[in-house]
């Protein structure tokens, strides 16, 4: 390749971008982090430390997951259950994440 | 334009129904971060030169990309590169972006749909290249 052209100012440029978007990235994670520690939304997260008035937790935390048709047939499968029988598979599912709750929090004290 | 009347023009603005949420990022260049509404999930990065207005979208890593299928992808990067409007695909790092250039000298209205295109055409590439991912 001949001689690369002096773009050095907008390599630079290039740089600053990349700098922001990493640093907004680690700004994201860290209130993303620290909300969920705090039992909070990631936006009353952003208003607490900004000292605006904000929602102290979530009244009622709660654990959704919308299961559609193409959902339950990959976990009746998973599970060897009908796909029909979805209070079963729904059974099944709330095991699972208890499960997985159980494994994670090994400091919960239970 | 520089960043400091941008972001002043962009805040009370709105283009073909969108409106624009701009962050300045602190650092010793100034970037600007821009949330177009109804494009949320890619932001836009602006920096102005003396050369160009740079606007710069982020869709993935190299490490999040199947890496079997990599020269399938560039392939196919480098072709839809050429159509897509107001855009280009790149590589910064091992970021691979969608980014548009402009004249130091474009008035807002061009600036604002330069950021309504990028955000737009992000999301489509997203979906586009979605098989790609490892």
């Amino acid at each position: 390749m001949a001689k690369k052209p002096d773009w050095s100012k907008e390599e630079q440029a290039v740089q600053a971008v990349q700098l922001a978007f990493d640093l907004s990235n680690d700004i994201q994670r860290a209130f993303r982090v620290s909300a969920a520690l705090q039992d909070m939304s990631t936006a009353d997260m952003v208003r607490k430390v900004l000292q605006l008035p904000y929602r102290r937790a979530r009244a009622r935390p709660r654990l959704t997951v919308t299961l559609k048709d193409e959902d339950f047939e990959l976990l009746a499968q998973k599970y060897r259950l009908d796909p029909q029988d979805r209070a079963a598979i729904r059974h099944r599912v709330a095991e699972e994440l208890q499960g997985f709750a159980r494994n994670y929090l090994t400091d919960s004290g239970h | 334009m520089d960043t400091q009347s941008l972001t002043l023009a962009l805040g009370d603005a709105t283009h073909a129904g969108r409106t624009f949420d701009v962050m300045p990022v602190a650092g010793d260049e100034p970037v600007l971060q821009v949330t177009v509404s109804g494009a949320e999930e890619t932001p836009v990065y602006i920096t102005v030169t003396d050369t160009q207005i740079l606007c710069l979208a982020y869709l993935f890593d190299t490490q999040e990309l199947n890496p079997e299928r990599l020269h399938e992808l560039h392939e196919n990067m480098l072709r839809i590169s050429v159509p897509m409007p107001l855009s280009a695909l790149g590589k910064t790092g091992d970021h691979y972006v969608v980014y548009g250039a402009l004249s130091p000298t474009s008035g807002t209205a061009e600036i604002m749909q330069e950021l309504v295109t990028l955000a737009e055409n992000a999301i489509d590439l997203l979906q586009t290249f979605e098989d790609y991912l490892a």
